[in-house]
């Protein structure tokens, strides 16, 4: 940096300026070190304590199990009132993986139109859509939960899925939009004099481009789905149908009275793909968030 | 060559005027038929119901027979005769107010942290962002929930140092300090974005204002904050608005029910408690405009000020 | 060209996610239940947690085994979800054929038309003899016969016997005075707290007030649907509670808070409670200790000679007007209330069964007998059952929680509490 500078001015201050900078350094590392073990401590919590058998629940303050068991996932996997805990695991990969096909194909198809087809109202829609950002959800629930009523759809997942078809989610299409933006329009000035027309353009040559966005947006739209909590509790009636955090409450309420230990463990379990896909694609998702702080 | 050129230039000019309106129609074309998911999206599921909510905030509704017209009654409810809405929207702006800096502040100070320090950034980074992934499920819920009960985890460190002020959950006061407390613990996702902004603003600002004779402070100061304005504006926005949308937090750790003391019946959750259980929608739908409208005019007021103090790079120069 | 066949393929699989995920749902029941050989499919309806699912587990397996053509497929939610959801199903008129109900909510599902008239079955399909015939009544609304009652309460005093000896304070005898009781309470609590106390605030239980408003004669609520007491009754009531919480005999109210969704009782907080007699398996269950170690005795009471007490139908097996199987949902009510199998399979978890052939089957266990016998130590106190509680019932007994909890916490004064209880349950009887 500007070692260089300060090296020819005074060695003796920039020998001052090394040290100073050494100790900062040192002391920052240790405030942060610290700082992550507090932030952590709440998952190596229920880590912890799901390996706790259920009497020592109250009686054991302490971090670690006195005698250690797995019998709270063996409890957790026969799941709530003849449910197998496996249904709602599986309900809730199928309504996120579901939710991630319409996010993408929605979120890509509007983004491409907003970023690549100058059409007349374009100014107008992007700001309405940056706008929906900032739409309180409360003013939204009822409403749709009503038409929904209304068209019989309730105890389906139909008001879970059809917004994501719908790009109703901004944070995508904003997310996509930037990502075109940067991809250099000579390919498509090419394609453009070969005669291609826009839904070309599109299919082959943004698409294959926007792999990492497509990824990015994959992973958030699935984790968003995954640990949502308000729409399957507001439309899911049956229990069988129920997702992970739905069903995760009524283990709640149905079992943390006699089996504290469960609903520890099925908290952990219903965290696991979150984190798993959080320990793999860390940097991806990062990336993602970064991207949407800048020209905000 | 260049003949050639200016001929393909003329005839291009020469076919190009009475092509313009023909390609900017097909481009409209071709724009709103990609854009026809969004569109039914954003009238059908975003505009429509909003225009619906604001249609019921008008009515008694209760799902079974049809909207019954009550003018403001709802309204005149809400400010007179409702204390438990009162209270809602008391903590749930206490909640804002109070949250919504720590939080962004919590995240500047830990993303200036990080972009000092040369190796280990990259673990950091993602320690700290770990949390905004999982912080609202309902797993975070219920160790929340377990962490600041009496001879929990909280309870234990605090009484380390000689505090024993026990449990926080079923505390009238202590509610939502805990609350703040779940929201600051997810500062990695504004952080990542500060870090971001902060790696954007060139080094030669910081060598220039150095040179100036400008110590660390003053260089936040007249550098960093400046050139962060944007982003701080941006975040601060988003903030807010994640912050009156507090629910599944609030209805796990309290059980559905709101308390200690209605201390935890945020306004969301107020407004499905009222629509969904207590099936009085159009009172809800009420409620949800007043929402609406103090989240405008707090965008508005940020909107206003942020011209006085927002820069973005590249105006300045 | 390859990326084409690729990007139909994801779609096509993409497609049929959606489709596969929003069409069809895990138990793709034909609507009308009706399978292949006349076989019919009952939807069942039930609160309660895991242990009680697998009871009925148990009893439908049973009733499949009597009745081949009938199968039953039930789900379970919790208490407030519940009633959430049959209002949902109400409005779309599928409500599950036969279902667990409350006495709260009899009245303004059979008013509006939701339930069945059992009029044509009683005494033929679904046998009703055995049935005591002060119980039996409380399935009427109107004098129309829409629920069965499955079992009766009486209100209890529950005391945790291992509890009270760490305290050194003599059992409480039962009957007496509130203030009594409440003296009582304070002497344990200086015993054991901080790690206990005396027992859980009583005045926080709609049931107290009502069989204290009863001891005086009076009721909650009139023929007519309008209160039964004034607001210097609850103020008074709630006086009691504010003199209680400064004997210190209740347990504080934020570590109540916490112990949710136990009950102090539930979470070893407090010695004593108040509570329906047929708790004493769920509390043991939370205590994590033998049902036994719990003794049951009468609650307080506000006049010692008074009837203020009730047989309180447990819970009702009700069918829903809108059922396509009313014949086999009649037969499946009278399985689950006469039963002897369905006595030996759940205990007094649904309340003390109120059919005497289902309790000839009971397995009477120690604490069954217990609560048999508490019952009949009471008989002297008990008198006719409240009318059928009034629509909106269960909002005002939340708003009444509500209010009573904030007391508890200090947020509120009696007479505002007072004031805004009176707002609210005016509100909702309209």
């Amino acid at each position: 940096m500007s070692l260089h500078t300060l090296g020819r001015k005074r060695p003796q201050a920039s020998r001052r300026k090394l040290a100073r900078r050494g100790i900062g350094s040192v002391i920052l590392w240790a405030v942060l070190s610290l700082s992550t073990l507090v932030v952590l401590y709440p998952l190596v919590w229920l880590v912890a304590a799901s390996f706790k058998p259920s009497s020592e629940f109250g009686r054991n303050n302490g971090l670690l199990a006195w005698q250690p068991t797995l019998a709270n996932f063996v409890k957790v996997w026969g799941g709530i009132a003849g449910i197998p805990l496996s249904t709602f695991l599986v309900n809730s990969t199928l309504v996120a993986c579901a939710a991630v096909v319409g996010i993408l194909v929605s979120s890509s198809l509007a983004a491409y139109a907003f970023a690549r087809v100058s059409f007349k109202g374009s100014k107008i829609f992007f700001a309405a859509m940056i706008a929906t950002l900032f739409v309180p959800v409360h003013v939204l629930i009822i409403p749709q939960y009503v038409i929904f009523n209304w068209t019989g759809l309730v105890d389906t997942y139909v008001p879970l899925l059809l917004g994501k078809l719908l790009a109703v989610e901004a944070f995508f299409v904003f997310l996509m939009v930037q990502f075109i933006r940067n991809i250099p329009r000579d390919l498509d000035e090419a394609a453009r004099i070969d005669g291609a027309g826009h839904p070309r353009i599109f299919w082959s040559i943004i698409v294959p481009l926007m792999r990492p966005a497509f990824i990015t947006s994959g992973i958030f739209a699935f984790i968003w789905t995954w640990n949502d909590f308000f729409a399957p509790l507001i439309y899911l009636t049956s229990p069988e149908k129920y997702t992970m955090p739905v069903a995760l409450r009524l283990f709640n309420d149905a079992t943390s009275t006699s089996d504290y230990g469960a609903t520890v463990a099925a908290s952990f379990i219903a965290l696991l793909p979150v984190l798993g896909f959080f320990l793999f694609f860390q940097r991806l998702l990062i990336q993602g968030v970064a991207t949407q702080g800048l020209k905000g | 060559m260049t003949e050639r050129a200016v001929r393909l230039g003329r005839r291009v000019s020469r076919s190009a005027r009475p092509h313009m309106s023909a390609l900017r129609k097909r481009e409209t074309k071709a724009g709103y038929a990609f854009l026809v998911p969004w569109l039914i999206g954003f009238f059908g599921l975003t505009l429509g119901p909003m225009l619906m909510s604001l249609y019921l905030a008008f009515t008694r509704y209760d799902l079974f027979s049809p909207p019954q017209w009550v003018g403001f009654a709802n309204f005149v409810r809400l400010f007179t005769a409702d204390k438990v809405f009162l209270r809602s929207a008391s903590v749930t702006l206490q909640y804002v107010a109070f949250g919504t800096p720590i939080k962004l502040m919590a995240a500047l100070a830990v993303a200036l942290m990080l972009n000092r320090i040369r190796r280990g950034s990259g673990f950091f980074r993602s320690a700290f962002y770990a949390p905004s992934l999982i912080g609202a499920s309902v797993s975070i819920a219920i160790v929340w929930r377990a962490m600041f009960s009496t001879n929990g985890p909280v309870d234990t460190a605090l009484s380390f140092f000689g505090i024993n002020i026990g449990g926080w959950v079923g505390k009238v006061n202590l509610a939502v300090p805990m609350m703040i407390l779940l929201g600051v613990w997810q500062f990695g996702a504004p952080m990542v974005i500060f870090l971001a902004g902060l790696k954007q603003i060139p080094q030669e600002l910081y060598e220039a204002a150095e040179m100036d004779g400008a110590g660390v402070v003053a260089q936040f100061r007249h550098v960093t904050v400046p050139m962060l304005s944007g982003v701080i504006f941006f975040n601060l926005l988003l903030e807010i608005v994640h912050a009156f949308q507090v629910f599944g937090s609030v209805f796990i750790i309290s059980n559905g029910t709101g308390s200690p003391g209605g201390r935890l019946n945020f306004i969301t959750l107020y407004l499905y408690k009222r629509g969904f259980a207590d099936g009085q929608m159009g009172y809800a739908s009420a409620i949800a405009w007043l929402v609406v409208v103090v989240v405008a005019v707090i965008a508005a007021v940020l909107f206003k000020s942020s011209g006085r103090w927002v820069h973005y790079y590249g105006e300045d120069r | 060209m390859r990326l084409r066949k690729k990007a139909a393929t994801l779609g096509c699989i993409g497609l049929g996610l959606l489709m596969a995920v929003s069409g069809c749902s895990p138990s793709n029941d034909p609507s009308d239940g009706l399978g292949p050989d006349g076989e019919v499919t009952l939807n069942f309806a039930f609160w309660g947690n895991d242990a009680r699912a697998q009871m009925y587990q148990q009893a439908f397996d049973a009733f499949t085994v009597e009745n081949p053509q009938i199968k039953v497929n039930a789900s379970l939610l919790s208490w407030a979800d519940y009633w959430d959801k049959r209002k949902i199903e109400a409005a779309g008129g599928n409500l599950p054929d036969v279902m667990q109900w409350d006495y709260q909510y009899m009245r303004e599902y059979a008013a509006n038309g939701k339930l069945l008239d059992l009029a044509p079955y009683l005494g033929s399909t679904i046998v009703t003899d055995g049935i005591s015939s002060s119980l039996l009544p409380t399935g009427e609304v109107d004098g129309t016969q829409f629920g069965i009652p499955i079992g009766g309460n009486t209100y209890a005093l529950f005391i945790n016997s291992a509890l009270l000896k760490d305290s050194g304070v003599d059992a409480y005898p039962g009957g007496g005075t509130w203030e009594q009781y409440t003296s009582w309470l304070a002497s344990v609590s200086s015993a054991l707290q901080p790690v206990a106390y005396g027992g859980a605030d009583w005045t926080r239980n709609l049931e107290n007030f009502q069989h204290w408003l009863r001891a005086q004669g009076k009721s909650l609520f009139t023929e007519d649907g309008k209160p039964g007491f004034t607001k210097e009754d609850l103020t008074a009531f709630w006086n009691l509670g504010v003199a209680l919480r400064e004997a210190g005999g209740a347990v504080p109210a934020d570590r109540a808070e916490e112990a949710l969704p136990k009950s102090p009782l539930g979470a070893g907080l407090g010695v004593a409670e108040t509570q329906w007699d047929n708790f004493s398996a769920s509390f043991a269950a939370d205590l994590g200790v033998d049902a036994t170690d719990l003794s049951i005795v009468a609650p307080p009471t506000a006049a010692a000679s008074a009837r203020d007490l009730y047989m309180k139908p447990s819970m009702l097996h009700v069918i829903a007007k809108n059922t396509k199987h009313p014949d086999q949902a009649a037969k499946l009510v009278d399985f689950l209330i006469n039963s002897p199998q369905v006595g030996e399979i759940f205990g007094t978890n649904r309340g003390l069964p109120a059919s005497q052939t289902q309790r000839d089957g009971l397995v009477v266990s120690a604490s069954i007998q217990a609560m048999i016998d508490y019952e009949a130590s009471v008989a002297f106190r008990i008198g006719e059952p409240p009318l059928a509680p009034v629509v909106g019932y269960g909002t005002i007994a939340t708003k009444y929680l509500s209010l009573s909890t904030d007391l508890g916490l200090g947020v509120v004064k009696v007479t505002d509490a007072v004031n805004q209880f009176f707002d609210e349950m005016n509100q909702v009887l309209g």
